[in-house]
């Protein structure tokens, strides 16, 4: 089965019909996919300017991780629930969207930011930890997460409008 | 020259249309008869005496619950037939205006009966009414009339407009962990709102700026729309509160646990309120 039959399938399936004919049930989805989307990567942002040296100077990046990373999670499994239920019922809408597949290559490049951060640049952390502008590696890990957020979310609205 | 048999089968077919159209007629006058149903007709208003339209008026039959609807046309004119006699509840359905108790009716055969009513306008509605010039030169506006006319404006500043709610909506929401307790402990609440402050803000002005434009293009739209009018309802004392007591008890180090914890619950339900309805608006 081709990628395109697999959303063809997905979203002529029962449960996507429901999601997409009911009045309330897709609006109201879409209402907490923008609620997350605010709060996860509006925390997304602070740490990302922490890192870039513009905001929370004086707190130790350590710091900022323990304190903002358990709300982000919470608000990130949010978007993705709601985001796979709104993909779920218009998959082929979406396989056909340019927007569509742009987001999903910024999401990759996204998490491939975020693991390359965690797994490569943070090693090296106990030595930049308390600097109130880390280092080229770091900020430009803020940097990156910046503008890929900018892109899903500029994508992500777009691609309504080719629906 | 017709032969008999021609001439019988004629007058057998002269004489089937006349007895056919007797039947047909005597049916119809023997269903008037047999039915003898009664109608209820009137006239809606409202307090400064003009007709009401858009009014639905339903007479349910309190014996078999059975409902039948009109509804009321440019002449504030309404008009219900074919009801059976009986007792008849009638209820009305329109917006902005207070809903009359009305009596039950007693309706006979044939009977025809007036019912007239004057409704009087709710204060919103009559709020609302009155900011309608404002909406209708909104759209009227260049800034209206260039995002309107193009293709991409508007898709490109609803785009901008989401940037800001993510600052916004961000900024809101670490503020209101801190306000609960729960980030960033060790560091003293004005100092947090110094490192947060500025990020709302932005995202505050960047969703103004962008908000009036999307609303210049379709103001009329938005009047028509209540989602729009909920938005408002949460945004103007969203607004007011993030620049009187959330702006105050954010900056203080010394406010009340329970003061801090209402202005985070009461910013998140006022923003999380606009972020709703904003979204909403579309779909309406």
């Amino acid at each position: 089965m081709s990628l395109l039959e697999i959303c063809q399938n997905l979203q002529n399936s029962n449960w996507g019909t429901q999601i997409r004919e009911s009045i309330f049930f897709f609006p109201i989805i879409e209402g907490i996919h923008v609620i997350a989307l605010g709060i996860s990567v509006g925390a997304v942002l602070w740490w990302d300017l922490r890192l870039l040296g513009f905001s929370m100077r004086n707190k130790p990046i350590s710091q900022m991780q323990a304190n903002i990373f358990k709300w982000m999670m919470p608000g990130f499994t949010i978007m993705m629930i709601t985001g796979v239920l709104l993909f779920w019922c218009q998959a082929e809408k979406a396989y056909n969207s340019i927007f569509f597949r742009i987001k999903v290559i910024a999401l990759i490049l996204a998490g491939v930011n975020i693991l390359y951060f965690h797994l490569k640049t943070q090693r090296s952390q106990a030595n930049w930890d308390t600097a109130e502008i880390p280092p080229t590696n770091a900020r430009l890990a803020g940097l990156f997460s910046i503008l890929l957020w900018a892109i899903i979310i500029a994508a992500g609205r777009l691609m309504a409008y080719t629906f | 020259m017709l032969n008999g048999g021609r001439i019988l089968a004629m007058r057998f077919a002269k004489l089937t249309v006349a007895v056919l159209t007797v039947l047909i007629f005597s049916s119809f006058m023997a269903q008037d008869l047999l039915a003898q149903t009664g109608s209820i007709t009137g006239t809606i208003i409202d307090t400064d005496g003009k007709k009401v339209p858009y009014v639905n008026v339903t007479a349910t039959n309190l014996a078999s619950g059975e409902d039948k609807v009109a509804i009321t046309g440019d002449a504030g004119t309404y008009k219900i037939e074919g009801l059976a006699p009986g007792d008849y509840k009638v209820s009305m359905a329109v917006q902005g205006f207070v809903i009359p108790e009305v009596p039950n009716v007693t309706l006979g055969a044939t009977e025809a009966k007036q019912l007239n009513f004057t409704l009087a306008m709710t204060f919103t509605e009559r709020m609302v009414r009155k900011t309608w010039p404002f909406f209708n030169w909104s759209e009227e506006t260049w800034l209206g009339n260039v995002i309107r006319n193009h293709q991409y404006p508007f898709a490109v500043i609803e785009v901008v407009h989401l940037f800001g709610l993510t600052l916004l909506l961000g900024g809101i929401f670490l503020m209101s962990l801190r306000l609960f307790g729960l980030i960033m402990r060790d560091m003293p609440l004005s100092q947090v709102a110094r490192q947060l402050g500025w990020i709302s803000l932005l995202g505050l002005v960047v969703m103004a700026v962008t908000g009036v434009s999307l609303f210049a293009s379709e103001a009329l739209k938005c009047y028509n729309n209540n989602m729009y009018w909920y938005k408002m309802a949460f945004f103007f004392p969203a607004t007011i509160f993030h620049f009187t007591l959330y702006r105050k008890v954010t900056r203080s180090d010394n406010s009340q646990p329970f003061l801090r914890g209402l202005t985070g619950f009461l910013a998140l339900f006022l923003w999380f309120g606009v972020a709703v309805f904003g979204r909403a608006i579309g779909y309406f």
